[in-house]
């Protein structure tokens, strides 16, 4: 595919509001990650939450859609003058002609799991509660383009972990089939009851931060976040998409392929996609979950397409797992990588496994990278790789 | 867009699967509420328990088209779509939240990803073709055929559209999009292949309404499940004439489907 323009990035992580506070916790190896003191605090894990959703309602015309996914949706929106690009770009192409498309894998389900807890005598839901608005999977990508007054073809894509990585590729095919001629893509994923509860059932939970690649990692530390990217037919930047890569393990709904059979075929598209071969990229932004099986499938895909000196890091460490929002976190923090030439540290190791292969730094470290890989991998099997570079 | 349709599927009340509902869809017999069969994947058992209802009606159409397209399941690429997902593993989800202990139920959790359709349908197979899954809360039959004929010219593939919306147990039905079950598929291909079904022209347009008088039962039906906003397709298929149909999407855009036989 030629390079697609990313002309704009904007984030709200449990590493701070902006670039700029991405940056600053890479450059110093800061995790964002605190004890569970989410709602009711109860299960012993640490998460990765945005500080300020609370403080920050909607603007008065858009308060149907309150709710707290929708409040982080807006807190991204307001980072690092992404409002304005998008305005620009609205003036350039016509709002009819800017797609969203935005991964979530929960939108706002504690807005229906409130209801429930507070539902009347009858066992009816209250009167007040706004399934449409506020919790269907849609909710945030029709907020996001009501709130950016864009007119263009949209939805959520939810496939997991990997939602957020996979509105590249949409968004990349909207604009190659003339259907648009930018989009707005991202992703936005925030805590609830669902997600600490569900992933506790499956013991895929830490007690501690989450360690990637240790000897000793033992689950998920979970987060929330909102990204955003601009992507444009043609335009100035500095960071462009290279290319994508997507496949299915077809193989557990709830583990990955042992070999990592799956991430292997979506790393080696991308690579394909991008007419790149394995030598051309020079650092990976690994899914790295830290939970067991994960860390051991991906070690072995990435090993075997990359070699074993390639540099990796998962930064899960630092923010968290943010789940359909992770694919776009990740690929902020890779756009930072490429900008400022600082690859991150996987946090929280004490022991590397012995087992594992891959060249994991353990301090963030400048690399100066040209092309970098982000790998985002999702419950059901379904995969996708990126391929982000500096343009010439 | 230029796209083939060379496989179509359906499974809703008084429309069970395509041929069976070719008769009603042409206007030959009247439609009426009967109950559906079962469908079961084939799955070890421990994992065929599993699967939601959504997940077995998503593969009850997705086999009809794939079967009738001769396409081999891994050359295909899927695009599942619904309007928001599974109302009654997000009702047990729920549930379980809003009792004292908040227990989960694996099983549960694991069905509540929206790809759980989407990875059944993969496992089944054994095809690591890419698959995505979509949602758009009031018309996401518009917004699937969409991209699947996105991917179809960019990547140069067949790829299978999987439509489902069921309805939602109490207390969540009334808010739910679907108050009838209704699942359908489509499989989209590159033209080239003389035994093509019809042949279409899709694009997103500014301009509204439906170009043709569809019988009253189809747009009730339409209108009690997003899923079933493509029944006008479907019949323009079964009728087998030409015809254009206008599929709403969003607020001032709608999606054309010029259909050639």
């Amino acid at each position: 595919m030629n390079p697609l323009p990313i002309t704009a990035l904007a984030t709200a992580s449990p590493l701070g509001l902006g670039l700029d506070a991405a940056l600053s916790a890479l450059r110093q190896g800061k995790s964002g990650l605190r004890p569970n003191d989410f709602a009711d605090g109860v299960l012993p894990t640490w998460i990765g939450r945005v500080g300020d959703i609370e403080a920050c309602p909607l603007p008065a015309s858009l308060e149907a859609y309150d709710c707290r996914n929708n409040r982080l949706a807006h807190l991204g929106l307001e980072q690092d003058g992404f409002r304005a690009a998008v305005a620009r770009a609205r003036q350039r192409w016509g709002g009819a002609r800017i797609g969203v498309f935005l991964g979530t894998t929960t939108s706002g389900i504690l807005a229906t799991e409130q209801a429930y807890r507070a539902h009347d005598s009858d066992g009816a839901l209250p009167a007040s509660f706004d399934y449409a608005h506020t919790h269907s999977l849609y909710s945030v990508t029709d907020y996001v383009r009501t709130s950016l007054q864009l007119a263009g073809p949209a939805y959520s894509i939810s496939t997991a972990c990997s939602s957020s990585a996979k509105v590249f590729a949409a968004a990349s095919r909207m604009i190659a089939a003339g259907v648009c001629d930018a989009a707005v893509v991202g992703g936005v994923d925030s805590l609830c009851h669902s997600i600490l509860y569900g992933f506790n059932s499956l013991a895929l939970l830490s007690s501690q931060p989450c360690r990637p690649w240790d000897a000793q990692r033992d689950g998920l530390s979970l987060g929330e976040a909102a990204g955003f990217a601009l992507l444009e037919r043609e335009a100035e930047s500095d960071i462009a998409l290279l290319g994508y890569g997507e496949s299915a393990d077809a193989y557990h709904m709830s583990s990955p392929h042992p070999a990592g059979a799956g991430a292997l075929l979506a790393m080696r598209a991308a690579l394909q996609h991008a007419g790149l071969d394995p030598q051309a990229i020079d650092y990976v932004n690994l899914h790295g979950t830290a939970s067991p099986a994960n860390d051991r499938a991906e070690d072995q895909a990435v090993s075997q397409l990359f070699g074993t000196e390639i540099a990796c890091s998962s930064t899960k460490g630092h923010t968290g797992h943010t789940l359909g929002a992770a694919g776009i976190t990740e690929a902020i923090l890779c756009a930072l990588t490429l900008r400022s030439g600082i690859a991150p540290a996987t946090l929280h190791q004490r022991q590397a496994d012995p087992a594992l292969r891959c060249r994991v730094l353990t301090q963030a470290k400048p690399l100066h990278p040209q092309r970098v890989m982000s790998n985002s991998f999702g419950f059901g099997g379904d995969n996708c790789a990126l391929v982000l570079g500096r343009t010439p | 867009m230029r796209v083939a349709v060379h496989g179509i599927g359906l499974y809703a009340p008084g429309l069970p699967n395509w041929q069976a509902a070719l008769p009603v869809l042409r206007g030959e017999q009247a439609w009426y509420a009967a109950q559906l069969p079962a469908v079961t994947l084939p799955l070890p058992s421990a994992e065929r328990r599993r699967t939601s209802a959504c997940a077995r009606a998503a593969w009850a159409v997705a086999e009809q088209a794939l079967a009738a397209s001769g396409f081999d399941a891994h050359e295909v690429n899927t695009v599942f779509v619904s309007s928001g997902g599974d109302g009654a593993i997000l009702h047990q989800l729920c549930l379980a939240l809003a009792s004292p202990d908040r227990a989960v139920s694996p099983t549960h959790f694991h069905n509540s990803v929206h790809n759980a359709p989407a990875g059944y349908y993969g496992i089944a197979h054994a095809s690591h073709a890419a698959s995505t899954s979509l949602c758009n809360h009031a018309a996401p039959f518009a917004a699937g055929l969409l991209e699947a004929a996105v991917q179809v010219v960019t990547e140069n593939r067949p790829v299978l559209l999987v439509g489902f919306d069921l309805v939602a147990p109490f207390p969540l039905a009334p808010l739910w999009p679907a108050q009838q079950d209704f699942a359908a598929a489509l499989l989209l291909a590159p033209p080239g292949r003389s035994d093509a079904l019809a042949h279409w022209r899709v694009a997103p347009t500014a301009a509204a309404g439906a170009p043709a008088a569809d019988p009253d039962w189809l747009l009730q039906f339409a209108r009690a499940n997003p899923v079933a906003q493509s029944l006008p397709l479907l019949a323009a298929l079964a009728a087998g004439t030409s015809a254009l149909r206008r599929l709403p999407y969003l607020d001032g855009l709608s999606l054309e489907v010029e259909c050639a036989h």
